[in-house]
């Protein structure tokens, strides 16, 4: 279970996260909605412990990890997996590299790692592009490509930031049904961080908006309609979702 | 002004942090033989013919002017000595450096500064890699392992080049001009210029991937960080060469 608890969060003038309160339970899917600069990529990164909070604190499975030592984090992030907007593969390693990179970390056997990795890219339906560099790849096959290198190592809660942003329709909904598909996994907890309304509500059993640093209003995906905040109401609006 | 010494007092402490966890993380050493064999590579065999070619000049310009300056007082069978000491003790290691420098240097900062505003660090960290260990580490490793061996290069190369210029052009014959440098060589003189590239490939190798690593604000950023990367590497070698020749031979 992770516990957001009055997390701050400032960069200089600007306070971006004004005390956000979130409890996601294990197995859930929630996605974070919010427009654009309201600190969603923030709020996540705070989750995995790449950016310490000002204030606050965040609890997975009942441990603060901002007040964890560099080696505890390391430990505590092998239950993660982080799927960045812009795919963020390693230029200087093939799709093959990229995606046993987290199982050589953890001393897998180079048997089991070629085995992985093959039932990682055939889920995401990219099979035989192993030995093909992330140069040579379209925009959506690297965002797959990322996503088979998460769910390599089988993680308990997965991440995404923004996932769809910059595809065309077609490939964002594709990546949609996948993180449907890897959401459903036995065991996984997913976070999505977009401003995709379709995708949110089609992916996730919650959503939840974050609007002026706090999170406004929490609401499960399939009784959206019942919105109460006017600004999660503007979003399903602009989304198509409500008259 | 308050502004800059603050910005330098900040860039001073991460370079120290980096270089803290970076000894800390000696004790994985065994996880990074892949990127340290690639740097290896990068830093040492890939500098071969820009050193070869530039200490080539620098011992054919080291005869010419040697000659001129002593054959009024002393006889040109000094010649190969005066060489030979100049090259292993100063040009060698510091021009190396800082071609070393612009190349190596600029390498490092671009790449690392490129992973980081691509979120590549960030991957590495959330994949539960330590990146100072799989992107620091291996660099400073290359960085003084590697300088020493192509300092050696640089200091054969030059001496070879001024030897054959000097039967050339100023007709002191090879025997003359090896039996000068051997009859005044001390060991000194070519492990002082060693020593000093070890310390000057741990520069190069911290400074530029310090730059690299703490790059921010996009291309932009990754523009200066390279470009600071090149400078302060080539000023600090500067610095530490006048501190080890004070030690070395003061």
């Amino acid at each position: 279970m992770i516990e957001v608890i009055n997390l701050k969060k400032r960069f200089g003038e600007k306070e971006v996260l004004k005390g956000v309160n979130l409890t996601i339970e294990d197995g859930e899917d929630i996605a974070i909605l919010g427009k654009s600069g309201e600190g969603k990529s923030v709020f996540l990164k705070h989750i995995i412990g790449l950016l310490k909070p000002d204030e606050g604190s965040v609890l997975v499975d009942g441990i603060d990890i901002t007040k964890l030592s560099k080696r505890e984090l390391y430990q505590i992030r092998r239950s993660f997996s982080y799927v960045f907007q812009g795919a963020a593969l390693f230029d200087s390693l093939t799709v093959f590299e990229n995606i046993a990179l987290p199982l050589r970390e953890r001393a897998f056997s180079e048997r089991e790692i070629k085995d992985r990795v093959k039932e990682a890219l055939s889920l995401v339906d990219l099979d035989g592009i192993e030995e093909l560099y992330p140069a040579a790849l379209s925009g959506g096959m690297k965002k797959r490509v990322g996503l088979a290198r998460a769910i390599v190592s089988k993680p308990r809660y997965l991440l995404y930031d923004e996932p769809t942003t910059g595809l065309d329709v077609i490939t964002a909904w594709r990546i949609n049904k996948l993180i449907k598909k890897i959401n459903k996994m036995e065991g996984t907890t997913g976070i999505l961080v977009t401003h995709d309304i379709r995708g949110a509500l089609y992916t996730s059993d919650k959503i939840a908006l974050l609007s002026d640093g706090v999170i406004v209003e929490i609401i499960e995906s399939s009784r959206y309609k019942e919105a109460k905040t006017e600004k999660l109401r503007e979003f399903l609006e602009a989304g198509g979702f409500l008259d | 002004m308050l502004k800059y010494l603050y910005l330098a007092a900040r860039g001073t402490g991460q370079a120290f942090i980096l270089l803290w966890d970076s000894i800390l993380s000696l004790r994985e050493l065994r996880k990074i033989k892949r990127p340290f064999v690639e740097q290896l590579e990068f830093f040492g065999t890939r500098s071969l013919f820009l050193v070869a070619l530039a200490s080539s000049f620098v011992g054919m310009v080291s005869s010419v002017q040697t000659a001129y300056q002593i054959k009024d007082y002393a006889p040109l069978d000094l010649l190969g000595m005066g060489v030979a000491k100049v090259v292993m003790m100063e040009l060698g290691p510091v021009i190396t450096a800082l071609i070393v420098a612009g190349r190596v240097g600029a390498g490092m900062a671009a790449e690392l500064g490129t992973m980081r505003i691509t979120e590549q660090i960030d991957a590495l960290e959330t994949l539960g890699i330590d990146s100072i260990r799989h992107l620091i580490l291996p660099r400073l490793l290359a960085g003084i392992i590697m300088m020493p061996l192509l300092v050696v290069l640089a200091d054969f190369v030059s001496i070879m080049s001024s030897a054959i210029v000097s039967a050339l052009y100023l007709d002191i014959p090879f025997s003359t001009f090896f039996s000068g440098i051997r009859m005044y060589f001390y060991p000194i003189d070519l492990f002082g210029g060693l020593l000093k590239s070890v310390a000057f490939g741990f520069l190069i190798a911290f400074v530029s991937s310090s730059f690299g690593y703490y790059a921010k604000e996009g291309a932009k950023g990754v523009g200066i960080a390279t470009t600071q990367a090149v400078m302060y590497s080539s000023l600090f070698v500067l610095m530490a060469d006048y501190i080890l020749g004070v030690i070395l031979y003061g």
